[in-house]
C-alpha cells in the first residue's frame, strides 16, 4: 500500500503510450495536421514540438500538467482540442483513481486477511504446542502413576510373599524341628537295645539296667509325634499347593446353589453335636466359575463356622443364604459363635495366621477364599463382633 | 545342678527337647552340665514361673501367640537379668535378630530343624559364660572388700538385689508413706 488513491497524476502516467498512439493522430487529423503534447517540464510526449507552435496548457487540479502546441491549428480549435484532452485528462484520472482505490481496498482487504490468517496460523500452532505438551503431560503422568501403582502392587505381592515365606519357613521347620530330633533320639534308643544283646544273660537285670521300659514307652510316643509332625507337614504343603493352583484350572458354568447344598452334605456329617445347619437358597443364574476351588472354598468356611460355634460352648445355627440381583450372585454364611476381635478381624485374612492350637490350623483357610474370590473377580466381607458371631459375604459379579 | 526353662507352643518342640536333654550329655571342655528342665507352651504362664523361680537359662521360640519370644525374653531379662537367653526358632526377619541382639541381648539364635550336637554345646557354652560371669563378679567384689572400696552390707545388698529384683529399692510416696509394690 505504498500509494495514494488520490496523489497528483503524471502526464505519462494518463496517456500511455497505448492512449498517444490512438490519441495523438486524431489530435493530428484536428488540429490541421501538427499537433504536440510536451509535459510540464517541456520532454515532448507526442509529436514535433516547435517552439514558434502555439500552446495551450493542460489543466487538471488547478495546474498545467501538460501544454497542447501547434503550428497549424488557429486558436479556437486548439482550445477545443485543449477541452476534449482535459476532458480526457479528467476521465482517466477518474478511472485511475476508482480502479487505484478498488485495488488499495481489495488489497487492504488482502492484507488484513492475510494478517488474519498469519494469527490465527500462530495460535493454531500455539494451541497444537500446547495441547502436544498437554498430551505429553498427561501421559507422563499417567506413566508415572501406572509406575507407582505397578510398585506398590509388586510391593504388596512382595511383601504377602515375604509374609507366605515366613510363614512356612516357621509351619514347616517347626514340625520339622521335633521330627529330626526325634528321629537322632531314636537312634539312641535303638542303641540301648542293642546294648541289650551283650547281656541276654543277666535278662530282667540287664533289662532294667538299660531302662528300657522307658525307652519303649517313650519310643512308641515319640514316632506317634513323628508321625503326626510328618503328617502336618504333609498338610501344609497341600494346603499351599492348592492355595497356588486358583489360577490354574477348568472353569465351568454352573449353578452356586448346588456347591452350597454339596458343602453342607460333606460338612453336616462333620458338625459337632449342637451345632445345625439351615439353608435359605434363592433361585441364582449361571456362573462360570472354577468348581474345584468354590467348592474348596465354600467347604472351608462352613468349616470355620461350625468351629465357632464349637468353641463358644453353646447350641448354634450356621445360616446360608444365596441371592441375585442384576449386579451379580451374593452369598452369606452366618454364624452365631465366638466371633472375632478386632484384632484378629484386621489380620484374618493373613497367611498363615490363625486363632487356633498349633496343628489345629494352617492359617491359610480365609487366605484361599480371598484368592480364590478374587480369581472369580469377586469380593469377601467379614464382619464379626466378639461372642455374637461372624458373617462371611461372597460377592460374584455376573457378565454384563 | 543348671536349672533351663523351655518356652514353645508347640508341643511336639517341647517333648523332643526334654527327650534330647534327658539323653544327650551336655558338655563343655571338660565341665560337664545336668539339667533340670521345666517347659512352658505358654509364655504368659512362663513369665509368672520366672517371677517366682530362679533359672539358669531361658529358651525360647521366637513365634508365638500371646507374645513373641523377644517381648518375652525382655520381660524375664528384667526379672532375672543373669540368666543366660537362647531363641530357638524356624523363621525369624532380619528386623526380629536385630531387636533379639539389641533389646533382649541373646547368646544364641538357634534354627528349626536344629542340630543336636549344636544345640547342646549352645546350651554348655551359655552355661558356662555365666558361671564364669558370676565368678568375676564374686572375685572383683572380693577384691573391692579388701580395698576397702565396698562394704559388706552393699555387696549383701547386690546380691540380694539379684535375687529379688526391686528388693533393695524403697518407693516413696508424696506423703512419706512406703508404697509397696502389689504384685511382688
Amino acid at each position: 500500500m505504498n500509494s495514494n488513491f488520490d496523489r497528483e497524476w503524471r502526464i505519462e502516467e494518463l496517456l500511455d503510450q497505448g492512449m498517444m498512439q490512438r490519441v495523438g493522430p486524431a489530435l493530428n487529423v484536428l488540429l490541421g495536421g501538427d499537433a504536440a503534447i510536451v509535459d510540464a517540464d517541456g520532454h515532448v510526449l507526442w509529436g514535433i514540438a516547435v517552439a514558434e507552435a502555439r500552446r495551450e496548457p493542460l489543466v487538471l487540479e488547478l495546474e498545467p500538467v501538460a501544454y497542447l502546441a501547434s503550428q497549424s491549428a488557429d486558436q479556437k480549435a486548439l482550445a477545443g482540442a485543449r477541452t476534449l484532452l482535459e476532458l480526457l485528462l479528467r476521465t482517466q484520472v477518474r478511472y485511475k483513481m476508482a480502479s487505484n482505490l478498488h485495488l488499495e481496498a481489495v488489497a487492504e482487504d488482502f492484507e488484513s486477511l492475510r494478517l488474519e490468517h498469519a494469527r490465527l496460523q500462530e495460535s493454531e500452532a500455539r494451541y497444537k504446542a500446547l495441547s502436544g505438551e498437554l498430551e505429553a503431560r498427561v501421559r507422563a503422568q499417567v506413566l508415572q502413576l501406572e509406575e507407582r501403582q505397578q510398585m506398590l502392587y509388586s510391593a504388596e505381592k512382595l511383601a504377602s510373599v515375604g509374609q507366605l515365606a515366613a510363614g512356612v519357613a516357621h509351619e514347616v521347620n517347626n514340625p520339622l524341628g521335633f521330627v529330626r530330633s526325634n528321629l537322632a533320639t531314636f537312634q539312641h534308643y535303638l542303641g540301648q537295645f542293642g546294648g541289650l544283646k551283650a547281656r541276654l544273660g543277666e535278662g530282667e537285670v540287664a533289662w532294667q539296667a538299660l531302662d528300657l521300659d522307658f525307652v519303649l514307652e517313650d519310643g512308641g510316643d515319640l514316632l506317634a509325634e513323628s508321625l503326626k509332625g510328618i503328617d502336618r507337614i504333609a498338610k501344609i504343603v497341600s494346603e499351599l499347593k492348592s492355595f497356588s493352583n486358583v489360577d490354574r484350572a477348568s472353569e465351568e458354568f454352573l449353578d452356586l446353589n448346588d456347591c452350597l447344598r454339596q458343602a453342607a452334605s460333606v460338612i453336616e456329617g462333620q458338625l459337632p453335636p449342637g451345632v445345625s445347619l439351615r439353608l435359605e437358597l434363592l433361585p441364582l443364574p449361571g456362573l462360570v466359575c472354577l468348581p474345584g476351588h468354590i467348592n474348596q472354598m465354600l467347604l472351608g468356611l462352613l468349616r470355620n463356622a461350625g468351629q465357632a460355634i464349637s468353641e463358644a460352648g453353646r447350641p448354634g445355627e450356621i445360616g446360608v443364604s444365596s441371592a441375585a440381583d442384576e449386579q451379580g450372585i451374593t452369598i452369606h454364611i452366618r454364624d452365631n459363635g465366638v466371633g472375632m476381635t478386632a484384632e484378629q478381624l484386621a489380620r484374618a485374612f493373613e497367611p498363615f495366621y490363625t486363632t487356633r492350637p498349633v496343628g489345629a490350623g494352617a492359617g491359610l483357610g480365609l487366605t484361599t477364599a480371598r484368592n480364590i474370590v478374587l480369581a472369580h473377580s469377586g469380593r469377601i466381607d467379614l464382619v464379626s463382633y466378639r461372642d455374637v458371631g461372624t458373617t462371611v459375604t461372597l460377592f460374584f459379579p455376573l457378565p454384563k | 545342678m543348671s536349672r533351663v526353662m523351655l518356652v514353645d507352643d508347640e508341643e511336639g518342640i517341647l517333648k523332643a527337647l526334654k527327650r534330647l536333654l534327658r539323653v544327650a550329655p551336655c558338655t563343655l571342655g571338660n565341665k560337664s552340665f545336668s539339667l533340670e528342665i521345666e517347659s512352658f507352651s505358654s509364655p504368659v504362664q512362663a513369665l509368672e514361673r520366672a517371677r517366682h523361680e530362679p533359672f539358669d537359662l531361658f529358651i525360647s521360640d521366637f513365634r508365638m501367640p500371646e507374645m513373641d519370644g523377644i517381648e518375652f525374653l525382655k520381660a524375664v531379662k528384667e526379672v532375672q537379668p543373669d540368666a543366660a537367653r537362647l531363641i530357638l526358632s524356624g523363621y525369624a526377619d532380619l528386623n526380629a535378630l536385630v531387636r533379639a541382639v539389641n533389646e533382649v541381648g541373646i547368646d544364641r539364635f538357634i534354627g528349626k530343624p536344629w542340630n543336636d550336637y549344636e544345640l547342646l554345646s549352645a546350651i554348655a557354652q551359655s552355661l558356662a559364660h555365666r558361671d564364669l560371669m558370676l565368678e568375676n563378679r564374686q572375685l572383683a567384689n572380693l577384691v573391692r572388700m579388701e580395698m576397702g572400696e565396698k562394704t559388706p552390707e552393699a555387696i549383701e545388698a547386690e546380691r540380694l538385689e539379684a535375687m529379688e529384683p526391686g528388693i533393695t529399692q524403697v518407693n516413696w510416696g508424696p506423703d512419706g508413706s512406703v508404697l509397696l509394690d502389689p504384685d511382688r
